[in-house]
Protein backbone atom coordinates (compact mmCIF):
# COMPACT_ATOMS: atom_id res chain seq x y z
CA UNK A 1 0.00 0.00 0.00
CA UNK A 2 3.10 2.91 -0.48
CA UNK A 3 2.87 3.88 -2.93
CA UNK A 4 -1.13 4.71 -3.41
CA UNK A 5 -0.91 6.06 -0.25
CA UNK A 6 2.11 8.34 -1.23
CA UNK A 7 0.29 9.86 -4.36
CA UNK A 8 -3.23 9.81 -2.15
CA UNK A 9 -0.81 12.04 0.58
CA UNK A 10 0.45 14.55 -2.03
CA UNK A 11 -3.30 15.15 -3.53
CA UNK A 12 -4.28 15.55 -0.49
CA UNK A 13 -1.23 18.40 0.30
CA UNK A 14 -2.14 19.71 -3.20
CA UNK A 15 -5.76 20.10 -2.45
CA UNK A 16 -5.25 21.72 1.29
CA UNK A 17 -2.54 23.89 -0.91
CA UNK A 18 -5.25 25.26 -3.36
CA UNK A 19 -7.44 26.08 -0.26
CA UNK A 20 -5.06 28.17 1.27
CA UNK A 21 -4.20 30.12 -1.75
CA UNK A 22 -7.90 31.03 -1.87
CA UNK A 23 -8.06 32.13 1.86
CA UNK A 24 -8.39 35.85 1.40
CA UNK A 25 -10.07 35.94 -1.97
CA UNK A 26 -13.15 36.19 -0.40
CA UNK A 27 -14.18 39.75 0.93
CA UNK A 28 -17.66 39.61 1.53
CA UNK A 29 -20.84 36.88 1.89
CA UNK A 30 -21.13 36.95 -1.95
CA UNK A 31 -17.36 35.74 -2.48
CA UNK A 32 -17.39 33.68 0.13
CA UNK A 33 -21.02 31.37 -0.71
CA UNK A 34 -20.96 32.49 -4.47
CA UNK A 35 -18.14 33.34 -5.13
CA UNK A 36 -18.50 36.57 -6.23
CA UNK A 37 -20.93 35.90 -8.84
CA UNK A 38 -18.02 35.88 -11.18
CA UNK A 39 -17.63 32.01 -12.77
CA UNK A 40 -17.16 31.75 -16.42
CA UNK A 41 -18.42 29.34 -18.90
CA UNK A 42 -16.07 26.33 -18.52
CA UNK A 43 -14.81 26.50 -15.11
CA UNK A 44 -18.65 26.63 -14.47
CA UNK A 45 -18.92 23.36 -16.48
CA UNK A 46 -16.25 21.64 -14.63
CA UNK A 47 -17.37 22.98 -11.48
CA UNK A 48 -20.84 21.45 -11.74
CA UNK A 49 -20.13 18.44 -13.05
CA UNK A 50 -18.09 17.61 -10.62
CA UNK A 51 -20.58 18.96 -7.51
CA UNK A 52 -23.24 16.36 -9.12
CA UNK A 53 -20.88 12.97 -9.60
CA UNK A 54 -21.21 11.96 -5.92
CA UNK A 55 -20.26 8.69 -4.30
CA UNK A 56 -23.99 7.25 -4.73
CA UNK A 57 -23.72 8.28 -8.94
CA UNK A 58 -20.29 6.17 -8.85
CA UNK A 59 -19.70 3.25 -6.15
CA UNK A 60 -23.63 3.07 -5.70
CA UNK A 61 -24.85 3.05 -9.70
CA UNK A 62 -21.66 0.91 -10.58
CA UNK A 63 -22.84 -1.60 -7.83
CA UNK A 64 -26.37 -1.84 -9.27
CA UNK A 65 -25.42 -2.01 -13.15
CA UNK A 66 -23.23 -5.18 -11.32
CA UNK A 67 -25.83 -6.05 -9.86
CA UNK A 68 -28.79 -5.58 -12.30
CA UNK A 69 -27.66 -4.42 -15.65
CA UNK A 70 -27.61 -0.59 -17.56
CA UNK A 71 -31.15 -0.06 -15.98
CA UNK A 72 -28.93 1.36 -13.32
CA UNK A 73 -28.90 4.30 -15.81
CA UNK A 74 -32.15 5.78 -15.32
CA UNK A 75 -31.36 7.29 -11.89
CA UNK A 76 -28.66 9.14 -13.35
CA UNK A 77 -30.74 10.08 -16.45
CA UNK A 78 -33.35 11.35 -13.70
CA UNK A 79 -30.93 13.41 -12.10
CA UNK A 80 -30.08 14.97 -15.67
CA UNK A 81 -33.19 15.61 -16.52
CA UNK A 82 -33.91 17.42 -13.20
CA UNK A 83 -30.47 19.33 -14.00
CA UNK A 84 -31.49 20.22 -17.34
CA UNK A 85 -35.21 21.26 -16.09
CA UNK A 86 -33.04 24.00 -13.61
CA UNK A 87 -31.56 25.02 -16.77
CA UNK A 88 -34.43 25.25 -19.02
CA UNK A 89 -37.06 26.60 -16.55
CA UNK A 90 -35.75 28.51 -14.04
CA UNK A 91 -31.83 29.63 -14.36
CA UNK A 92 -32.50 32.83 -15.94
CA UNK A 93 -34.55 33.79 -14.07
CA UNK A 94 -33.10 32.50 -10.29
CA UNK A 95 -29.89 34.67 -11.50
CA UNK A 96 -31.60 37.59 -11.74
CA UNK A 97 -33.01 37.70 -8.46
CA UNK A 98 -29.31 37.64 -6.83
CA UNK A 99 -29.82 35.55 -4.03
CA UNK A 100 -27.55 33.00 -1.80
CA UNK A 101 -29.70 30.31 -1.02
CA UNK A 102 -33.20 28.44 -1.84
CA UNK A 103 -34.89 30.07 1.14
CA UNK A 104 -34.39 33.68 -0.33
CA UNK A 105 -35.97 32.44 -3.65
CA UNK A 106 -38.65 31.52 -1.63
CA UNK A 107 -38.68 34.57 0.92
CA UNK A 108 -38.68 36.54 -2.70
CA UNK A 109 -42.44 35.38 -3.51
CA UNK A 110 -43.66 33.96 -0.27
CA UNK A 111 -42.42 36.20 2.73
CA UNK A 112 -40.26 35.48 5.77
CA UNK A 113 -43.30 33.04 7.23
CA UNK A 114 -42.47 30.49 4.32
CA UNK A 115 -38.86 31.45 3.91
CA UNK A 116 -38.78 30.15 7.81
CA UNK A 117 -40.32 26.82 7.63
CA UNK A 118 -38.56 25.95 4.82
CA UNK A 119 -35.06 27.13 5.90
CA UNK A 120 -35.38 24.18 8.63
CA UNK A 121 -36.32 22.10 6.03
CA UNK A 122 -33.35 22.62 3.88
CA UNK A 123 -30.53 22.93 6.98
CA UNK A 124 -31.86 19.53 8.29
CA UNK A 125 -31.53 17.93 4.81
CA UNK A 126 -28.56 19.63 3.53
CA UNK A 127 -26.68 18.89 7.62
CA UNK A 128 -27.69 15.01 6.99
CA UNK A 129 -26.73 14.70 3.41
CA UNK A 130 -23.53 16.41 4.59
CA UNK A 131 -23.35 13.55 7.01
CA UNK A 132 -23.60 10.80 4.74
CA UNK A 133 -21.11 12.40 2.59
CA UNK A 134 -18.40 12.18 5.05
CA UNK A 135 -19.46 8.67 6.15
CA UNK A 136 -19.12 7.61 3.06
CA UNK A 137 -15.75 9.22 2.81
CA UNK A 138 -14.79 7.52 6.05
CA UNK A 139 -16.03 4.20 4.25
CA UNK A 140 -14.45 4.65 1.13
CA UNK A 141 -11.11 5.58 3.33
CA UNK A 142 -11.28 2.38 5.08
CA UNK A 143 -11.35 0.01 2.42
CA UNK A 144 -9.03 1.79 0.45
CA UNK A 145 -6.02 2.12 2.99
CA UNK A 146 -6.79 -0.24 5.35
CA UNK A 147 -6.71 2.10 7.97
CA UNK A 148 -9.32 2.60 10.57
CA UNK A 149 -12.74 3.85 9.89
CA UNK A 150 -11.96 6.74 12.01
CA UNK A 151 -8.60 7.72 11.27
CA UNK A 152 -9.50 7.55 7.82
CA UNK A 153 -12.67 9.98 7.98
CA UNK A 154 -10.48 12.62 10.40
CA UNK A 155 -7.79 13.06 8.07
CA UNK A 156 -10.00 13.08 4.65
CA UNK A 157 -12.40 14.87 6.24
CA UNK A 158 -10.19 17.72 8.09
CA UNK A 159 -8.70 18.31 4.80
CA UNK A 160 -12.08 18.93 3.12
CA UNK A 161 -13.36 21.03 5.72
CA UNK A 162 -10.44 22.85 6.47
CA UNK A 163 -10.44 23.74 2.49
CA UNK A 164 -14.31 24.88 2.43
CA UNK A 165 -13.62 26.91 5.96
CA UNK A 166 -10.53 28.57 4.77
CA UNK A 167 -12.19 29.63 0.82
CA UNK A 168 -15.69 29.55 0.73
CA UNK A 169 -16.78 28.34 -3.11
CA UNK A 170 -13.90 30.40 -4.61
CA UNK A 171 -11.42 27.60 -3.24
CA UNK A 172 -13.94 24.41 -3.09
CA UNK A 173 -14.79 25.70 -7.74
CA UNK A 174 -11.08 25.75 -8.14
CA UNK A 175 -10.85 22.55 -6.13
CA UNK A 176 -13.63 20.71 -8.08
CA UNK A 177 -11.60 21.87 -11.41
CA UNK A 178 -8.58 19.78 -10.64
CA UNK A 179 -10.78 17.23 -9.14
CA UNK A 180 -13.28 16.84 -12.27
CA UNK A 181 -9.76 16.22 -14.27
CA UNK A 182 -8.84 13.50 -11.84
CA UNK A 183 -12.48 12.18 -12.05
CA UNK A 184 -12.56 12.31 -15.96
CA UNK A 185 -9.70 10.64 -17.01
CA UNK A 186 -10.13 7.93 -13.62
CA UNK A 187 -13.48 7.68 -14.17
CA UNK A 188 -14.28 7.44 -17.84
CA UNK A 189 -10.96 6.62 -19.37
CA UNK A 190 -8.57 4.48 -17.21
CA UNK A 191 -11.26 2.14 -15.58
CA UNK A 192 -13.36 1.51 -18.77
CA UNK A 193 -10.09 0.67 -20.57
CA UNK A 194 -8.44 -1.91 -17.71
CA UNK A 195 -12.14 -3.19 -17.81
CA UNK A 196 -13.02 -3.63 -21.03
CA UNK A 197 -9.78 -5.03 -22.15
CA UNK A 198 -9.69 -7.67 -19.03
CA UNK A 199 -13.22 -8.98 -19.88
CA UNK A 200 -12.00 -8.50 -24.22
CA UNK A 201 -14.56 -6.03 -25.74
CA UNK A 202 -18.07 -5.19 -25.37
CA UNK A 203 -18.78 -8.26 -27.72
CA UNK A 204 -17.13 -10.65 -24.95
CA UNK A 205 -19.73 -8.38 -22.59
CA UNK A 206 -22.88 -9.09 -24.18
CA UNK A 207 -22.29 -12.62 -24.42
CA UNK A 208 -21.12 -13.58 -20.85
CA UNK A 209 -24.10 -12.06 -19.19
CA UNK A 210 -27.15 -12.47 -19.54
CA UNK A 211 -29.32 -10.41 -21.89
CA UNK A 212 -31.79 -8.57 -19.28
CA UNK A 213 -28.57 -6.97 -18.49
CA UNK A 214 -28.57 -5.00 -21.42
CA UNK A 215 -32.10 -4.23 -21.44
CA UNK A 216 -33.23 -0.89 -19.89
CA UNK A 217 -36.14 -1.86 -19.42
CA UNK A 218 -36.18 -4.30 -17.25
CA UNK A 219 -37.03 -2.52 -14.52
CA UNK A 220 -41.14 -2.32 -16.33
CA UNK A 221 -42.36 0.78 -17.02
CA UNK A 222 -44.19 1.36 -14.23
CA UNK A 223 -41.08 1.04 -12.09
CA UNK A 224 -39.24 3.53 -14.87
CA UNK A 225 -42.10 6.25 -13.67
CA UNK A 226 -41.59 5.42 -10.51
CA UNK A 227 -38.08 6.41 -10.48
CA UNK A 228 -38.43 9.72 -12.49
CA UNK A 229 -41.15 10.96 -10.56
CA UNK A 230 -39.11 11.62 -7.32
CA UNK A 231 -34.95 11.73 -9.00
CA UNK A 232 -36.49 14.15 -11.14
CA UNK A 233 -37.74 16.77 -8.35
CA UNK A 234 -34.28 15.59 -6.10
CA UNK A 235 -32.16 16.61 -9.13
CA UNK A 236 -34.47 19.75 -9.69
CA UNK A 237 -33.88 20.88 -5.86
CA UNK A 238 -30.20 20.34 -6.06
CA UNK A 239 -29.33 23.16 -3.80
CA UNK A 240 -25.57 22.69 -4.54
CA UNK A 241 -26.31 23.43 -8.23
CA UNK A 242 -28.46 26.18 -7.54
CA UNK A 243 -25.44 28.19 -5.85
CA UNK A 244 -22.97 27.63 -8.85
CA UNK A 245 -26.38 28.95 -11.35
CA UNK A 246 -26.05 31.98 -8.33
CA UNK A 247 -22.21 32.53 -8.61
CA UNK A 248 -22.32 32.87 -12.70
CA UNK A 249 -21.06 35.83 -14.35
CA UNK A 250 -24.08 36.30 -15.95
CA UNK A 251 -27.28 34.47 -16.58
CA UNK A 252 -26.53 33.02 -20.18
CA UNK A 253 -23.38 31.16 -18.71
CA UNK A 254 -25.62 29.96 -15.44
CA UNK A 255 -28.12 28.30 -18.03
CA UNK A 256 -25.39 27.30 -20.71
CA UNK A 257 -23.26 25.67 -18.26
CA UNK A 258 -25.95 23.44 -16.39
CA UNK A 259 -27.01 22.52 -19.51
CA UNK A 260 -23.51 21.54 -20.63
CA UNK A 261 -23.06 19.77 -17.49
CA UNK A 262 -25.63 17.82 -17.57
CA UNK A 263 -26.01 16.17 -20.62
CA UNK A 264 -22.41 16.32 -22.21
CA UNK A 265 -20.68 15.27 -18.87
CA UNK A 266 -23.43 13.98 -16.66
CA UNK A 267 -24.27 11.46 -19.40
CA UNK A 268 -21.35 10.34 -21.55
CA UNK A 269 -20.28 9.36 -17.32
CA UNK A 270 -23.09 7.44 -16.83
CA UNK A 271 -22.31 5.17 -19.67
CA UNK A 272 -18.86 4.60 -18.07
CA UNK A 273 -19.72 4.27 -15.10
CA UNK A 274 -22.52 1.35 -16.39
CA UNK A 275 -19.62 -0.11 -18.57
CA UNK A 276 -17.56 -0.06 -15.14
CA UNK A 277 -20.31 -2.38 -13.50
CA UNK A 278 -20.98 -5.03 -16.03
CA UNK A 279 -17.42 -5.52 -16.71
CA UNK A 280 -17.21 -6.15 -12.34
CA UNK A 281 -19.91 -8.51 -13.07
CA UNK A 282 -18.51 -10.36 -15.81
CA UNK A 283 -14.67 -10.31 -13.39
CA UNK A 284 -15.75 -10.51 -10.30
CA UNK A 285 -18.74 -12.33 -9.96
CA UNK A 286 -19.97 -12.84 -6.03
CA UNK A 287 -18.27 -9.85 -4.47
CA UNK A 288 -20.30 -7.24 -2.75
CA UNK A 289 -21.79 -4.66 -5.20
CA UNK A 290 -21.11 -1.34 -3.78
CA UNK A 291 -17.25 -2.40 -3.94
CA UNK A 292 -16.93 -3.54 -7.75
CA UNK A 293 -14.79 -0.20 -8.54
CA UNK A 294 -12.10 -0.60 -5.45
CA UNK A 295 -12.26 -3.98 -6.05
CA UNK A 296 -11.16 -3.51 -10.26
CA UNK A 297 -8.50 -0.87 -8.77
CA UNK A 298 -6.63 -3.24 -6.38
CA UNK A 299 -7.36 -5.99 -8.34
CA UNK A 300 -6.56 -4.48 -12.55
CA UNK A 301 -3.84 -2.00 -11.90
CA UNK A 302 -0.16 -1.34 -10.45
CA UNK A 303 0.30 0.78 -7.58
CA UNK A 304 1.50 4.28 -9.51
CA UNK A 305 -2.17 3.59 -11.15
CA UNK A 306 -3.62 2.70 -8.09
CA UNK A 307 -2.79 5.78 -6.34
CA UNK A 308 -4.47 7.39 -8.68
CA UNK A 309 -7.61 6.02 -9.05
CA UNK A 310 -7.73 6.35 -5.37
CA UNK A 311 -7.28 10.12 -5.61
CA UNK A 312 -9.97 10.13 -8.23
CA UNK A 313 -12.40 8.23 -6.02
CA UNK A 314 -11.97 10.79 -2.94
CA UNK A 315 -12.30 13.70 -5.50
CA UNK A 316 -15.68 11.66 -6.34
CA UNK A 317 -16.85 12.31 -2.62
CA UNK A 318 -15.37 15.55 -1.52
CA UNK A 319 -16.27 17.50 -4.36
CA UNK A 320 -19.99 16.95 -3.79
CA UNK A 321 -19.67 17.24 0.30
CA UNK A 322 -17.57 20.36 0.26
CA UNK A 323 -20.32 21.71 -1.66
CA UNK A 324 -22.72 20.51 0.33
CA UNK A 325 -21.42 21.67 3.83
CA UNK A 326 -20.67 25.61 2.16
CA UNK A 327 -24.93 25.46 1.09
CA UNK A 328 -25.66 24.39 4.91
CA UNK A 329 -23.44 26.76 6.11
CA UNK A 330 -25.27 29.04 3.68
CA UNK A 331 -27.89 28.67 5.38
CA UNK A 332 -27.15 28.66 9.08
CA UNK A 333 -25.79 32.10 8.19
CA UNK A 334 -28.17 33.59 5.40
CA UNK A 335 -31.01 32.37 7.05
CA UNK A 336 -30.49 32.22 11.05
CA UNK A 337 -27.89 34.37 11.87
CA UNK A 338 -28.59 37.02 9.57
CA UNK A 339 -32.76 36.54 9.78
CA UNK A 340 -32.11 37.15 13.50
CA UNK A 341 -29.74 40.02 13.57
CA UNK A 342 -30.10 41.62 10.60
CA UNK A 343 -27.73 42.07 7.57
CA UNK A 344 -28.20 45.73 7.53
CA UNK A 345 -26.78 46.09 11.35
CA UNK A 346 -23.64 43.56 10.44
CA UNK A 347 -20.12 44.59 8.62
CA UNK A 348 -18.92 42.58 5.95
CA UNK A 349 -15.53 41.58 8.37
CA UNK A 350 -18.41 40.23 10.53
CA UNK A 351 -20.44 38.33 8.15
CA UNK A 352 -17.69 36.49 6.58
CA UNK A 353 -16.21 35.30 9.91
CA UNK A 354 -19.70 34.54 10.46
CA UNK A 355 -19.63 32.50 7.33
CA UNK A 356 -16.57 30.44 8.14
CA UNK A 357 -17.84 29.75 11.68
CA UNK A 358 -21.08 28.48 10.52
CA UNK A 359 -19.38 26.45 7.99
CA UNK A 360 -17.01 25.31 10.20
CA UNK A 361 -20.18 24.07 12.74
CA UNK A 362 -21.78 22.65 9.90
CA UNK A 363 -18.47 20.25 9.26
CA UNK A 364 -17.71 19.44 12.79
CA UNK A 365 -21.13 18.46 13.21
CA UNK A 366 -20.94 16.47 10.25
CA UNK A 367 -17.96 14.50 10.97
CA UNK A 368 -19.27 13.81 14.56
CA UNK A 369 -22.73 12.40 13.53
CA UNK A 370 -20.15 10.57 10.74
CA UNK A 371 -18.62 8.83 13.74
CA UNK A 372 -20.89 8.28 16.43
CA UNK A 373 -24.69 8.06 14.80
CA UNK A 374 -25.47 6.52 11.52
CA UNK A 375 -28.76 6.38 13.21
CA UNK A 376 -29.37 9.82 12.85
CA UNK A 377 -28.23 10.18 9.60
CA UNK A 378 -30.63 7.56 7.73
CA UNK A 379 -32.85 9.45 10.05
CA UNK A 380 -31.84 12.61 8.92
CA UNK A 381 -31.89 11.57 4.92
CA UNK A 382 -35.58 10.88 5.75
CA UNK A 383 -36.04 14.61 5.72
CA UNK A 384 -36.15 14.26 1.70
CA UNK A 385 -39.56 13.16 1.77
CA UNK A 386 -41.12 16.65 3.63
CA UNK A 387 -38.04 18.83 1.52
CA UNK A 388 -38.82 17.54 -2.04
CA UNK A 389 -42.43 16.77 -1.74
CA UNK A 390 -43.34 20.83 -0.94
CA UNK A 391 -40.83 22.89 -2.59
CA UNK A 392 -40.49 21.03 -6.33
CA UNK A 393 -44.47 22.30 -6.68
CA UNK A 394 -43.43 25.62 -4.47
CA UNK A 395 -40.69 26.69 -6.32
CA UNK A 396 -42.73 25.85 -9.81
CA UNK A 397 -45.12 27.57 -8.28
CA UNK A 398 -43.18 30.79 -7.59
CA UNK A 399 -42.06 31.17 -11.19
CA UNK A 400 -44.77 29.85 -13.45
CA UNK A 401 -48.06 30.65 -11.14
CA UNK A 402 -49.24 33.82 -10.62
CA UNK A 403 -52.09 32.78 -8.43
CA UNK A 404 -49.72 31.50 -6.01
CA UNK A 405 -49.99 32.62 -2.20
CA UNK A 406 -47.74 32.52 0.42
CA UNK A 407 -50.61 30.73 2.25
CA UNK A 408 -50.68 28.19 -0.26
CA UNK A 409 -46.96 28.17 0.08
CA UNK A 410 -47.11 27.84 3.77
CA UNK A 411 -49.50 25.54 4.06
CA UNK A 412 -47.90 23.12 1.55
CA UNK A 413 -44.96 22.65 4.01
CA UNK A 414 -47.57 21.86 6.52
CA UNK A 415 -49.35 19.34 4.82
CA UNK A 416 -45.83 18.30 3.90
CA UNK A 417 -44.51 18.10 7.41
CA UNK A 418 -47.49 16.58 8.38
CA UNK A 419 -47.88 13.69 5.55
CA UNK A 420 -43.84 12.99 5.80
CA UNK A 421 -44.11 12.77 10.04
CA UNK A 422 -47.28 10.61 8.95
CA UNK A 423 -45.60 8.27 6.87
CA UNK A 424 -42.64 7.50 8.73
CA UNK A 425 -44.43 7.08 12.10
CA UNK A 426 -47.29 5.03 10.62
CA UNK A 427 -44.90 2.97 7.76
CA UNK A 428 -48.89 2.59 5.92
CA UNK A 429 -48.82 -0.05 2.98
CA UNK A 430 -47.74 2.16 -0.18
CA UNK A 431 -47.74 -0.69 -3.37
CA UNK A 432 -44.65 0.35 -3.63
CA UNK A 433 -44.88 3.82 -4.49
CA UNK A 434 -42.16 6.07 -3.19
CA UNK A 435 -43.27 8.19 -0.23
CA UNK A 436 -41.85 11.41 -2.15
CA UNK A 437 -44.06 10.32 -4.95
CA UNK A 438 -47.33 10.57 -3.12
CA UNK A 439 -45.97 13.57 -0.91
CA UNK A 440 -45.48 15.14 -4.15
CA UNK A 441 -49.33 14.95 -5.29
CA UNK A 442 -50.56 15.60 -1.90
CA UNK A 443 -48.54 19.23 -1.69
CA UNK A 444 -49.29 19.87 -5.64
CA UNK A 445 -53.10 19.57 -4.36
CA UNK A 446 -52.67 21.54 -1.46
CA UNK A 447 -50.96 24.36 -3.56
CA UNK A 448 -53.08 24.80 -5.95
CA UNK A 449 -56.41 24.51 -3.44
CA UNK A 450 -55.46 26.57 -1.11
CA UNK A 451 -53.55 29.69 -3.29
CA UNK A 452 -57.33 29.40 -5.40
CA UNK A 453 -59.05 29.98 -1.82
CA UNK A 454 -56.49 32.82 -0.64
CA UNK A 455 -55.94 34.66 -4.14
CA UNK A 456 -58.75 37.09 -4.06
CA UNK A 457 -58.32 38.15 -0.66
CA UNK A 458 -54.80 38.62 -0.70
CA UNK A 459 -53.10 38.32 -4.28
CA UNK A 460 -49.71 38.47 -4.85
CA UNK A 461 -49.06 41.47 -7.05
CA UNK A 462 -45.61 43.31 -8.48
CA UNK A 463 -43.35 40.95 -6.82
CA UNK A 464 -39.60 40.78 -6.83
CA UNK A 465 -40.07 37.48 -8.70
CA UNK A 466 -42.78 39.37 -11.25
CA UNK A 467 -40.16 41.80 -12.18
CA UNK A 468 -37.19 39.86 -12.90
CA UNK A 469 -39.82 38.74 -15.80
CA UNK A 470 -38.93 35.78 -17.52
CA UNK B 1 -10.71 -4.50 -28.30
CA UNK B 2 -13.79 -3.86 -30.62
CA UNK B 3 -14.75 -0.92 -32.14
CA UNK B 4 -17.33 0.04 -29.29
CA UNK B 5 -14.75 -0.66 -26.65
CA UNK B 6 -12.82 1.90 -28.71
CA UNK B 7 -15.31 4.63 -28.94
CA UNK B 8 -16.49 4.30 -25.15
CA UNK B 9 -12.70 4.90 -24.35
CA UNK B 10 -12.57 7.83 -26.43
CA UNK B 11 -15.68 9.21 -25.48
CA UNK B 12 -13.92 9.48 -21.97
CA UNK B 13 -10.86 11.09 -23.76
CA UNK B 14 -13.12 13.36 -25.79
CA UNK B 15 -15.11 14.73 -22.56
CA UNK B 16 -11.86 15.07 -20.45
CA UNK B 17 -9.81 17.02 -23.69
CA UNK B 18 -13.05 19.33 -23.29
CA UNK B 19 -13.05 20.05 -19.76
CA UNK B 20 -9.50 20.46 -19.88
CA UNK B 21 -9.33 22.92 -22.74
CA UNK B 22 -12.18 24.50 -21.95
CA UNK B 23 -11.21 25.26 -18.09
CA UNK B 24 -7.10 26.65 -19.60
CA UNK B 25 -8.58 28.69 -22.56
CA UNK B 26 -10.52 30.91 -19.90
CA UNK B 27 -8.01 30.69 -17.38
CA UNK B 28 -4.96 31.26 -19.24
CA UNK B 29 -5.19 31.79 -22.83
CA UNK B 30 -8.01 34.30 -22.69
CA UNK B 31 -7.83 35.88 -19.06
CA UNK B 32 -9.41 39.30 -18.38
Amino acid sequence: MGIPVIIVGIYLAVILFIGFTMRNKSSSLDDYFVGGRSFTLWYNVNTMAATAIGSGTTLGVAGMAYADGISAGWILVGYSIGFCLIAILIAKRMYRLNSVTMPDVIESRFGKRTRWLSSILVMIQYVGIAAAQVLSLGILAESLFGISFTAGLLITGGVMILYTVMGGLFAISLIDVFQMILISFGVMVILPFVGLKEVGGVNNLMEALPADFFNPMSIGIIGLIGILCWIIPQGFLSQELWIRVFASKNESIAKRSTLISSVFIYLPYMVSVLVIGLCGAVLFPGISADSVIPHMITSLTNPYVQGFLFAALLSVVMSTATSVILVAGSNLVKDVYLNIKGSERTSQREILFVSKIGVLIVGIIAILLALSAKGIISLMQNVATPYVGALFPIILALFFWKRATSTGAFATLIVSIIVSLFIFIANPELYGIHPIVINLVLCTITMVVFSLLTFKKKPVQNTHVDNVGS
Amino acid sequence: MDILSILIILMGVVVTGILIIGFLRERVFIKK
